[in-house]
């Protein structure tokens, strides 16, 4: 099924089309900045040294982060990490504990949440079962005040006025046809967009949504994730996203925020995140397959610096953007290097390829090869012998290492001897004990 | 300035005193004061008019416990219980048996074993009068449940109860078998089980918990035992029907008040010994069930 | 009832089948019995019935004893009676019963699970052990023969309380974090989301209220002494202790009695059996 992008047909992604802009409830004025709320047009939102505990659980840990006023955030990380916490501290279903909460010029920390301006969209859709669609939509409309353009104070809304904002809302999202069915009525998908409509419709000024793909399937997950930042473009309004899927993060985010046990663990643009990965849970979390990190050990050698992984071979740190940070570290010190899978190349020593007598080169013992279609990956053992070692301790032998490939040329088969070359410029370093960059 | 927390924390409390109070009004009013005032009404003894009393003290409750009055009255209500719930719970479990299963027009069936809800303790006790009376009953000379014979009349009453609850204790045993899992009879008949065999060794320890709540509930109906007495032998003949709910409802003047509230003491005591020995049963089976 | 498979009976032998069907007809018959007796008895003059050596159907029918009934019996203001005790009871008891699973279901204040276990304790006290003193309560509020006396000890309910608590407690947390976000009070998600989601629960729970309220005996006994304050149920005592000569008034009264209850079981049996079963069956 070809869905709509947002329910307009002749929309197309990337087109700022005023015709749709116009039809957007969040919407209404000409330069399509100026949003009515009683936060006024800065609608960034603030945590400075925001904690959140339960009892003796910390969710979230001094979270310190400043998301944007029309930003697309994402915050990223695994189940249980605080993500969901630091989202429901922003809309108000959670207090507080210690630390300040802005949206816009305003400390929300004791604003209740209907006052916020914001809207959510939750992971189950939390649509009241007994409304139609319609009043589904209408229901962010009922309680609150509204401030009404061209007039001072806010109010609540008059019953035409909330039926216009519904047909609004509900043409954004291809719902017209559908104002009169019960959730139960509707498919997954059909489900999903009436809580988009649901909160676009209170036009907040900041937009939060919590695992909104989780419950679809991967084609409609897959287009889903286009219509949210279709819609994040037509309204131009700071979206807060939380998802512990890192392609959802990766594809849709201006931004991602990582966090690891209610610790920020690395905020950036996604392509910047994904190259210089500020610690090593960044670095394996964020990649698939994940980056292969190796312990070695730093030989600083004669100005030549590079890492030592035993019997498996040494790795010049040369071409590394790393290399001034590690010169004040001691000769022999323990690192931990990591290289992402597709920067890591095979070479058959038996094929008479020159590079396999270069310096930069491993040997490893090839484990398994995967086949994905598009693409094969190779996973190998550090060492000649594939002898499985202690993969912690430094400069064993025995590491898995993956290596991605396209599916041309010959493939590897398990039990063969193997050389990886590791091009120095790809190589990151990390501290075996803070678990940061060096660099 | 109040936190959010702590404002939600306010306001949840006072709107929860405001939505608990009528009923907690209802429930001081009608159940926990009533507690006390039977023990003070045990510990005193009234005047016939109500208008004086003085204070007997605690050995009235063992003198009105251990007494004529309650005494038999304890031994007319345990009859009671087992003249009815037996009897009732066999035939409520061979009802449901026969009507779960698949043939047409089970559905009709199922509702006329389940009509006997629409009938009260009163009307029930009326339809057993059209029965058992002793001058115009049905069965007026069927001497094993006669209501004129003092040693069968308890009997008599016994019936209509069990009657009146067949369609409820029907209702709860089927209800019980539709929950056990069509997946474990089929393999039990695999596994070479004859029906009673099935029913014996699956269907029944299956379907235990439910039979030992409505064995509770019976029981405590029979203990309850009020109106069918009062309507089909008013206690009699020679009070071989007074459960001790009628001694007790008999006991609302003030005169007689002291040893009615001491026996209704004595019946509260025993519906909680019979709640708990629910539990503990329940409890039981269920950490074994697991 | 809300199924009706089986055991392993679909591929069933014709002669057990039919044999099935024999069981469950004679069992039929040994059920309706009382109540078809009742019926002749009714509908029977009841001296002739006695000469007739009390047959199987009835005798010089007299097919106005209904309508008699309601003459000579005077069911008519007992029926009224029992419709107001019952009706005030069930409205009573669901306002109370609603109000207190919400503060139980979704507030937090202190001591709620002791204030929680203050409600369970109701459950062990029926009003046959608080008799005594609750009609000393009424009498003493000048309440025996009135409505107030009949309905005021049922007015809350712990059963309706627990049952309606369970109902909210299933609501997602996501729903009441959608309201909250909606801006709706406690009230508004009281009104406009936990009670209409939860209407099969309080609909089960309302059929049962009524079902007891109707079928009230003990209590109506003990604060009525008029015998216009009578409730049917315990009119019927009076009509066929008093009316040995028109005996079938009262056994048609005792039809009438039940047919409230009975319109509820046929209309609405999926609520009164998910209400009776409640707690009984797991799952």
């Amino acid at each position: 099924m070809n869905v709509p992008l947002i329910g307009h047909p002749t929309a197309t992604i990337g087109a700022h089309s005023t015709s749709v802009r116009a039809r957007l409830p969040g919407v209404d004025d000409d330069d399509g900045h100026v949003r009515e709320g009683e936060g006024g047009i800065v609608a960034e939102v603030v945590f400075e040294g925001v904690s959140k505990r339960f009892g003796d659980v910390v969710a979230v840990d001094d979270l310190n982060l400043t998301i944007a006023d029309g930003e697309f955030m994402v915050l990223l990380g695994p189940s249980g990490c605080g993500k969901t916490t630091a989202l429901r501290m922003i809309a108000g279903l959670e207090t507080v504990s210690t630390g300040t909460l802005r949206i816009g010029d305003r400390v929300v920390n004791d604003i209740e949440a209907k006052d916020r301006d914001i809207s959510m969209v939750f992971q189950s859709y939390a649509l009241y079962p007994h409304m139609t669609v319609a009043r589904n939509i209408e229901s962010p409309l009922l309680a609150r005040s509204f401030t009404v353009e061209g007039e001072a104070t806010p109010r609540k809304l008059h019953r035409s006025e909330r039926d216009d904002r519904v047909r609004a809302a509900a043409a954004a999202l291809g719902l017209t046809d559908l104002l009169a069915r019960k959730p139960a009525a509707l498919s997954g998908g059909q489900r999903q967009r009436v809580a988009l409509a649901r909160g676009i419709v209170s036009r907040p000024s900041a937009f939060l949504m919590d695992e909104p793909l989780s419950n679809l399937d991967a084609k409609l997950r897959a287009q889903t994730r286009l219509e949210i930042v279709a819609l994040h473009r037509e309204l131009s309004t700071t979206f807060v996203y939380v998802t512990h899927d890192q392609v959802e993060a990766m594809t849709m985010a201006n931004r991602i925020a990582i966090i690891e046990q209610g610790r920020l663990q690395q905020v950036g643009a996604p392509q910047a995140v994904y190259e210089r990965p500020a610690n090593l849970f960044v670095a394996r979390f964020i990649g698939s397959p994940p980056m292969n990190t190796l312990a070695a050990r730093l030989d600083l050698g004669a100005g030549a610096p590079a890492a030592d992984l035993g019997t498996a071979g040494r790795i010049p740190l040369s071409g590394s953007d790393t290399l001034g940070s590690l010169a004040p570290r001691a000769d022999g010190s323990e690192i931990i290097i990591g290289v992402r899978p597709e920067h890591l190349v095979l070479v058959d020593p038996a094929a008479g390829d020159p590079a396999a007598a270069g310096s930069d080169t491993l040997a490893a013992t090839v484990a398994a090869v995967e086949w994905l279609g598009h693409e094969r990956h190779v996973i190998a053992h550090t060492g000649a012998d594939g002898s499985a070692g202690s993969p912690g301790s430094p400069g064993s032998a025995g590491a898995p290492i993956v290596v991605r490939q396209t599916t041309e040329g010959p493939a590897p088969v398990p039990g063969q001897t193997v050389r990886i070359r590791v091009p120095a410029a790809h190589v990151h370093v990390f501290d075996p004990v803070t678990t940061e960059r060096l660099g | 300035m109040t936190t959010l927390g702590s404002r939600r924390r306010l306001r949840e409390s006072a709107l929860a005193a405001l939505f608990l109070l009528p009923s907690l009004a209802i429930f001081v009013s009608f159940f926990f004061y009533p507690l006390y005032r039977l023990v003070y009404l045990g510990l005193h003894q009234q005047n016939r008019t109500g208008s004086a009393e003085r204070y007997v003290g605690w050995s009235r409750f063992g003198d009105v416990l251990t007494g004529e009055q309650f005494t038999q009255g304890l031994k007319i209500s345990s009859t009671y219980v087992l003249y009815t719930v037996p009897l009732g719970l066999a035939l409520g479990i061979l009802l449901a048996v026969a009507a779960h299963r698949r043939l047409r027009g089970i559905k009709i069936f199922q509702t006329i074993f389940a009509s006997t809800i629409a009938s009260s303790v009163a009307v029930a006790s009326v339809v057993f009068l059209v029965l058992i009376n002793p001058q115009v009953g049905y069965f007026s000379n069927v001497g094993f449940f006669s209501l004129s014979n003092p040693d069968t009349a308890l009997r008599g009453v016994a019936l209509s109860s069990v009657w009146q609850n067949l369609g409820l204790t029907f209702v709860i045993v089927l209800a019980g078998l539709q929950t056990v899992p069509e997946e474990l009879m089929e393999a039990a008949t695999l596994d070479g089980f004859g029906p009673i065999r099935r029913f014996f060794r699956v269907t029944l320890p299956l379907i235990s918990p439910t039979l030992l709540f409505l064995v509770v509930v019976l029981v405590i109906f029979a203990l309850q035992a009020f109106a069918q007495v009062d309507i089909l032998t008013s206690g009699g003949p020679a009070e071989a029907t007074q459960t001790l709910v009628f001694k007790i409802f008999n006991s609302r003047e003030p005169l007689a008040q002291s040893s009615g509230s001491i026996m209704a003491i004595g019946l509260f005591v025993v519906t909680l010994v019979v709640t708990a020995f629910q539990f503990v049963l329940l409890n039981r089976r269920v950490h074994y069930g697991d | 009832m809300a199924t009706d498979h089986g055991g392993a009976d679909a591929l069933l032998a014709p002669w057990k089948r039919a044999l099935w069907y024999l069981v469950l007809t004679s069992l039929s018959i040994l059920v309706l019995f009382p109540v078809y007796m009742t019926l002749v008895r009714a509908l029977s003059t009841p001296a002739a019935y006695v000469r007739e050596g009390q047959p199987l159907y009835p005798v010089a029918v007299q097919s106005d004893v209904f309508a008699r009934a309601f003459d000579l019996g005077n069911l008519g203001p007992k029926l009224l009676i029992s419709a107001v005790v019952t009706i005030v009871i069930v409205a009573a008891q669901l306002a109370t019963a609603l109000l207190a699973a919400y503060a139980f279901a979704f507030l937090d204040f202190f001591a709620k699970r002791v204030v929680f276990a203050v409600f369970m304790a109701t459950l062990m006290l029926p009003i046959e052990v608080t008799l005594i003193p609750n009609v000393q309560t009424i009498r003493s509020l000048g309440w025996i023969d009135s409505y107030p006396g009949l309905v005021a000890p049922f007015l809350a309910t712990a059963f309706g309380t627990f049952l309606i608590r369970q109902g909210f407690l299933g609501i997602p947390r996501d729903l009441r974090d959608a309201a909250q976000l909606d801006g709706f009070g406690h009230l508004a998600f009281l009104r406009r989301v936990a009670i209409p989601v939860t209407r099969p629960i309080i609909a089960s729970f309302a059929v049962i209220s009524f079902l007891s309220a109707w079928n009230q005996y003990t209590w109506p006994r003990a604060v009525v002494t008029e015998s216009r304050w009578e409730t049917i149920q315990i009119g019927l005592k009076s009509l066929t202790s008093s009316t040995v000569d028109q005996n079938n008034i009262g056994f048609a009264a005792a039809i009438i009695a039940a047919i409230p209850v009975l319109l509820l079981l046929i209309f609405l049996q999926r609520q009164l059996i998910r209400g009776l079963t409640a707690g009984a069956v797991k799952g």
